[in-house]
């Protein structure tokens, strides 16, 4: 039996080196005791693709929020990714988190939202919204990559994609070479960007239902916050006008206009839409939802920077 | 607990070093141990019940032994089978029966509806039940005493691997081996390891993969016409058997690794020439308890009926294997079109025979598996479907708007995963065939250079560690 448990454990040689990797590496802190690897090499690896942002984003978010939890919090989805922290500290001189999840559905708000209430008592929650996602039909959880770490952390080394990420840690680290972690719609074109914009508008309307559940779940999370002395906005991002065109072709201005209308029944809402002529202008957006960093800038510096805005 | 989890792995592990290093005699209990942290850890409410469950059987089975009088053991007899159909029923037929009560009540104006019983149906329930009811049987026939030992008859409804989704054991076979456990032997017990870690080849890389079209196409059945519903209907069999036969190599090995045999379950199925040949190959630990404790039963009773005795032994035999999965009509559907073909190829044998004669073998035999396979796979439409109409819509437009290409909506997002799941089944395909014609595909492994086979391991780990980001569920844990 000895000898044969002894040659078991030859045989998991390649395990074993692969766990003692990914403890060293740690691509998500999850471990935290390596830190070989920047903390913003590390995020920057996690922004790599279109697969590993929303799952990156949820992972670390989930474990750094655990660990540090913050009483002012951003929810969203990709949206307010740009939304920047240490700027808003600047305006406001209170520390936040940035919990946007890029590809974050409204069930995988909600479940950020419940998350961040077991963890500390908040103070200011700015839910960042949208109509795309506003739709029975998109209802996927992104936040379940965060809860399944936690309740399964030895997925941590037996997921593949962990590996992965601690393999792209390390190269990054090594070459230095920023095509690992620039993500692909950096790097594209204007007609390649209108032309993803396009792509994404249909995947997000062709099919449409109202999210009766969304609109009560939203309502029991602002009733909580109410109740529960917390300062609760929605927050609306600017789209840029092309995208009304294709609202209209799909016949869901109503539909959108019906999002607002719940919303603002629920809560104080900073509704950045058609505010300006900033709004109007393609250059500052990836594609038709995405307003570029620089923009963010400005719209972090409306929002915070004037009480008025806010009440 | 799922047996792909790490969770399971621990307890495996851990069950297999206590076990093997406890005397013979005390084996037993670290199996039963690890059966009672297995079942607990799933639900404590289940493990509550199963073990009510085994304590309820494992008396009944004492009186019906000590019962000498004829006419009251017969009656008790009877009365205990109900026992146990009843408490299944309870749990996993009754909204159905509501439901269709209530389809019958609406016929007539002012009559109210009944209401929904809050129930969580427990898991593994199908599988134990049919476990002690065949028990019981032997017991009433005389061919097995019943299990004194309460703890070793618990095991026999609640051993960890075959929990799930069985095989579904025959005390007669299982209990004789937990009585004899035996001392380590490397070979047993590397045999059992491999053919865990192929059972979570087949779920992790080729299941899981084929999984997307078959859950994508029948979770929105309504979007999709011609060319995806098509490739779902050649597809689905294959996952199926990948699914619930690498589940079944899982559970096999798992018990292997402490020297115990469970029943198989699948015999090569997709070489079978026709139905009635299929289902002696498919979950056969289910069909041939069927057989043994309904169809042949059946059989002896209107063996003066001719013909018609095994027309009706087939039909509800096959019904019983219908709504064993669960309760909704498309399972008894699933179990009539079973009974009709058997029953085609009971009553045209001859004539077929006759005809084939004809043909070159080679081409009787190939037709033969091809229609098979099809018409199982045809008939899984009512496996997967959520409800009749549903199945008729997946039948009805088959045909519509087809096109060579994935219309309308994707039901594949990851072709090269898909593809790649395809090319692995059909190389294990080969090796059945070749097994089929005597190649002993296990031998010629075995005789390989130790490298050649561990790096054949390590292949298979890598590739089940690539697949394992996604947590998919077994199919047949539902039932």
């Amino acid at each position: 039996m000895k000898k044969y448990l002894g040659k078991l454990l030859i045989f998991s040689i390649p395990i074993q080196i692969i766990v003692i990797f990914i403890i060293i590496i740690d691509p998500y802190n999850f471990i935290n005791i390596s830190h070989i690897i920047s903390d913003k090499d590390k995020i920057k690896v996690l922004n790599r693709s279109n697969e590993s942002q929303p799952r990156g984003n949820v992972i670390w978010k989930t474990i750094a929020f655990k660990r540090k939890p913050v009483k002012n919090i951003l929810i969203g989805d990709s949206q307010g990714k740009y939304f920047d922290t240490a700027l808003i500290k600047r305006i406001t001189g209170e520390e936040y988190f940035n919990f946007n999840i890029p590809g974050g559905s409204y069930k995988t708000m909600f479940s950020v939202f419940w998350y961040t209430i077991d963890h500390i008592k908040l103070k200011n929650v700015y839910f960042q919204c949208g109509f795309m996602n506003y739709n029975g039909y998109r209802d996927y959880n992104l936040f379940n990559y965060g809860i399944d770490l936690m309740k399964n952390p030895v997925s941590y080394f037996s997921r593949f994609k962990f590996l992965e990420d601690a393999y792209y840690n390390i190269l990054y680290a090594i070459t230095k070479n920023e095509d690992i972690v620039r993500n692909y719609y950096l790097n594209m074109s204007r007609k390649e960007l209108d032309s993803l914009a396009n792509y994404r508008v249909k995947g997000f309307f062709t099919k449409y239902k109202y999210p009766e559940d969304y609109y009560l779940e939203l309502k029991k999370i602002t009733d909580y916050c109410k109740e529960n002395n917390i300062s609760f906005h929605f927050v609306i991002t600017p789209n840029y006008i092309g995208l009304e065109k294709y609202l209209k072709e799909f016949g869901l201005t109503e539909a959108r206009d019906k999002f607002k209308s719940d919303i603002k029944s629920l809560a104080p809402t900073i509704d950045m839409e058609y505010l300006d002529e900033l709004s109007y202008d393609r250059s500052n957006y990836y594609d038709y939802f995405h307003c570029r960093r620089e923009y963010a800038d400005i719209l972090v510096r409306k929002i915070w920077g004037n009480k008025n805005y806010r009440n | 607990m799922l047996l792909t989890s790490f969770s399971y792995f621990v307890l495996l592990f851990a069950a297999f070093i206590i076990f093997y290093a406890v005397p013979d005699k005390k084996k037993w209990v670290v199996l039963l141990i690890g059966s009672l942290i297995f079942v607990g850890w799933i639900s404590i409410h289940i493990l509550i019940i199963t073990l009510i469950f085994s304590v309820l059987n494992y008396f009944l089975g004492i009186i019906l032994e000590n019962s000498k009088n004829k006419i009251i053991r017969k009656k008790l007899y009877f009365t205990f089978i109900l026992i146990n159909v009843g408490i299944l029923a309870f749990y996993k037929y009754i909204n159905f029966l509501i439901d269709n009560l209530n389809s019958v009540l609406s016929l007539f104006p002012h009559e109210s509806q009944l209401n929904h019983i809050n129930v969580v149906i427990p898991i593994g329930i199908s599988y134990y039940t049919f476990q002690s009811i065949g028990n019981l049987i032997l017991i009433y026939r005389g061919t097995e005493k019943a299990e004194r030992n309460i703890g070793i008859y618990t095991l026999l409804l609640i051993f960890f691997p075959k929990f799930l989704s069985g095989p579904v054991e025959r005390s007669n076979h299982f209990l004789p081996q937990i009585r004899n456990l035996k001392s380590f032997d490397s070979q047993i017990v590397t045999s059992g390891f491999k053919l865990f870690l192929l059972g979570m080849f087949k779920k992790v890389v080729i299941a899981n993969n084929l999984s997307e079209i078959v859950y994508n196409t029948y979770n929105n059945v309504h979007i999709y016409t011609g060319m995806p519903l098509i490739t779902t209907l050649l597809i689905q069999a294959v996952y199926l058997y990948c699914d619930f036969s690498g589940y079944t190599d899982m559970a096999l090995g798992s018990a292997k690794i402490f020297g115990i045999d469970l029943m198989p379950n699948f015999n090569r199925p997709f070489l079978a020439r026709n139905v009635t040949e299929f289902w002696r190959r498919w979950h056969m630990s289910l069909s041939l308890w069927c057989n043994d404790y309904i169809f042949k039963p059946l059989m002896i009773k209107y063996r003066t009926w001719g013909n018609n005795a095994a027309i009706l032994s087939v039909f509800v035999t096959f019904i019983v294997i219908g709504i064993w999965h669960g309760a909704n009509w498309t399972f008894v559907i699933l179990g009539l079109l079973q009974g009709i073909a058997i029953t085609f190829e009971f009553l045209t044998k001859r004539q077929r025979l006759k005809f084939y004669k004809e043909l070159p073998k080679g081409i009787v035999i190939w037709s033969g598996r091809v229609i098979t396979y099809m018409f199982f796979s045809f008939s899984l439409i009512f496996f997967y479907a959520k409800n009749v109409e549903n199945a008729y819509y997946f039948i009805s437009h088959l045909f519509d708007n087809f096109f060579f290409k994935f219309s309308g909506y994707f039901v594949i997002s990851n072709m090269k995963n898909f593809s790649l799941a395809l090319i692995l089944f059909f190389i294990l395909f080969l090796f059945e065939i070749l097994s089929e014609y005597g190649w002993d595909v296990t031998k010629r492994i075995n005789s390989m250079p130790k490298y050649v086979k561990w790096l054949g391991y390590y292949f298979m780990i890598a590739f089940i560690y690539y697949y394992s980001n996604s947590q998919m569920t077994f199919v047949y844990l539902q039932f």
